[in-house]
């Protein structure tokens, strides 16, 4: 940005309102800074109604650690601002620093923070440190994070009147009761998302009518134990991630789902997974059909959108087990992440074989198809393309994106797909 | 999408003969938010144009559905503001970034063939190039966002000038923003004592 070459003041013609608006946008480190510009802004940092405290330099050495504890506290007793919308502590904490931690949450629920968000990463097993019990009481809390390997312990029943947000990112509990009475506290809650792995926590329950939108990312180490049962009659919108290996994922009652994103789910025993997503409008699925039950006799009466990723065994088989599911499918869309690997060569896949009859959503209602990153590692990508081509009736649009087009390779698959007979007159190839 | 797929000239011979499948249109499309093609043709309110008047004369016609990118003309198309909306505190060069901005910003619905993760993406690169001026332009930018009460504007406009605050010390900052510095030597050192940690350069 260029310097400011007039002598005038344009920041300090700013409404002050609007300067603690910027200030609020920077970490709290150079909001104060900003103490040293002028006399005018000699004590405005106090004012900003968002702290954010962001040190993880802070890592290794004790004394820097207390140091910064002192700092946050500091900061805290001589902030002014009547209410504090938000406060964000993100640094590494041990078993000696408890006592600060509870005088900074009081702080803050004493000025009626909206987002609390504590990421303390301490050591797994060493510390245990446990997050003070009075927390789970605040009738002004919003959104609230937490995290990571510390514990979290209430014993009875959470008060959080007004949580919309919650996010728990590879916390430990120390029972499963502190989880249902964590949730259950929550009558207005209507978006959480959970990062877990080994938490003390063998079925994972969630049972919150409120909940609208639902995200997991699971990453256990596969040793085939506890699982999840989700009752959630609210909810709009589920994403979950990694559940391998556990014995059990029991959706209840999710009537008003509208759109799903299943992401390497695979190997549970007692799986009605699939069956629970029937209502939604949109899916997204990396998911090979080799490792889950395709629920025979479903049908994805709404769905409209379908993404399906393409680095998973025998992807194209359950291509057409969606497809003959899926009546009223407009948009397809096949994906692959090229910084996933593929599946282990060994793994025994059946080849594509062509089906008797043509799944209903290609004869009368797939208008879109789009395929990212067209790569044509495998004969199989070449001959779904052409498939889809030379039978989808009503086909508008068919995209081929992120293909190198300069490369040789790229512009024999181009002219290929190119020569496939269209079953549908009004379709627009292209290739990006 | 029944309507939508049913050409106009069907529609138009519809409305002509029956006023009450009209009636029953509009207040679907009131319900539904669902812009009705066709429609718009006939002197049914659904995009109308709104003229917007600056302090030094200027006069912009836009779209209903860009200007209420403006809370404060939402509101006053509410209470039933119909004719050209005059805007003192802003002037004609301000306001054609900040329609610039609305317009991009005003919300497509419809299927799209890029979801919403790429469409958020486009936004943003958008966004950086659009805010790529002169540190004057962007204050009256946020003098305009701020009066105007467009949200989004406003955020990006003040995060702009959050990121040349941040990391910089307070000589830089100073320069950049012609602040001139009111402390004595010994004023400004009391100061950096009190919160000797901001001011480390090391982190």
């Amino acid at each position: 940005m260029k310097r400011c070459l007039s002598n005038e003041d344009r920041i300090n013609h700013l409404p002050e309102a609007l300067h603690l608006h910027i200030l609020s946008l920077l970490p709290t480190k150079d909001a104060v800074a900003t103490s040293a510009l002028s006399k005018q802004w000699r004590s405005l940092w106090k004012l900003v109604p968002k702290l954010d405290f962001n040190d993880f330099v802070y890592e290794y050495n004790p004394s820097e650690r207390d140091a910064f504890s002192e700092t946050v506290s500091k900061v805290l007793l001589s902030h002014k601002s009547p209410v504090l919308e938000s406060l964000r502590i993100h640094f590494r904490v041990d078993k000696s620093r408890a006592a600060d931690i509870g005088m900074w949450i009081g702080i803050a629920y004493a000025r009626h923070v909206r987002e609390l968000s504590l990421y303390f990463s301490s050591e797994r097993g060493v510390t245990n440190f446990k997050f003070p019990i009075g927390m789970f009481h605040s009738e002004t809390l919003e959104t609230l994070e937490l995290g990571a390997w510390v514990l979290v312990y209430v014993p009875s029943q959470a008060c959080l009147k007004s949580l919309k947000t919650l996010r728990l990112q590879s916390v430990d509990y120390k029972d499963e009761s502190s989880l249902v009475n964590l949730l259950s506290g929550c009558p207005n809650l209507e978006n959480l998302v959970v990062n877990r792995d080994e938490d003390g926590v063998e079925i994972f329950t969630v049972e919150v009518p409120s909940l609208q939108r639902l995200t997991i990312f699971d990453s256990n180490d596969g040793k085939m134990a506890g699982g999840y049962v989700i009752n959630v009659p609210s909810l709009k919108y589920l994403e979950i991630h990694g559940v391998e290996s556990r014995q059990c994922c029991v959706i209840e009652n999710a009537p008003e789902l509208v759109e799903a994103r299943i992401v390497n789910v695979s190997k549970i025993v007692d799986e009605k997974l699939l069956v629970s997503l029937t209502s939604v409008k949109t899916l997204s699925l990396a998911l090979s059909p080799l490792e889950i039950t395709f629920p025979t006799g479903s049908i994805f009466y709404q769905l409209v959108n379908l993404e399906l990723h393409t680095y998973k065994a025998e992807w194209w088989n359950l291509l057409l087990l969606m497809l003959d599911a899926s009546p009223r499918l407009q948009v397809l869309k096949l994906r692959d992440n090229s910084c996933y690997e593929y599946w282990d060569p060994s793994v025994a896949c059946k080849k594509w074989s062509q089906p008797n009859k043509v799944p209903e959503c290609l004869l009368s209602h797939l208008e879109t198809f789009v395929w990212r990153s067209y790569r044509q590692r495998l004969e199989e990508e070449k001959v779904v393309a052409k498939y889809i081509l030379s039978n989808a009736a009503h086909l508008k649009r068919a995209s081929f994106s992120e293909m190198p087009l300069q490369e040789r390779n790229s512009q024999e698959m181009v002219v290929e797909l190119e020569s496939v007979v269209r079953a549908s007159d009004s379709c627009e190839l292209v290739f990006e | 999408a029944f309507v939508e797929n049913i050409p106009e000239i069907y529609i138009l011979s519809l409305l002509f003969f029956s006023p009450h499948f009209l009636y029953l249109l509009i207040s679907v499309s009131v319900l539904t938010m669902d812009p009705i093609p066709g429609l718009s043709k006939l002197t049914v309110s659904s995009s109308k144009k709104i003229v917007l008047n600056c302090s030094d004369g200027k006069s912009f016609e836009i779209d209903e559905a860009v200007a209420r990118k403006s809370k404060l003309i939402a509101d006053m198309i509410e209470s039933g503001c119909d004719g050209p909306i005059p805007l003192q505190n802003v002037t004609g060069k301000t306001l054609e970034k900040v329609i610039e901005y609305c317009k991009r910003h005003v919300v497509e619905f419809g299927p799209s063939d890029e979801d919403d993760e790429e469409a958020a993406e486009k936004l943003a690169i958008w966004d950086a190039e659009f805010i790529k001026v002169d540190e004057e332009t962007i204050f009256h930018l946020i003098l305009a966002a701020n009066y105007l009460n467009i949200e989004g504007l406003l955020s990006l406009t003040c995060k702009t000038v959050a990121d040349y605050i941040k990391d910089k010390t307070p000589e830089e900052v100073r320069q950049i923003f012609g602040i001139e510095n009111d402390y004595t030597p010994e004023e400004e050192e009391a100061v950096r004592k009190e919160n000797v940690w901001a001011f480390d350069p090391n982190q």
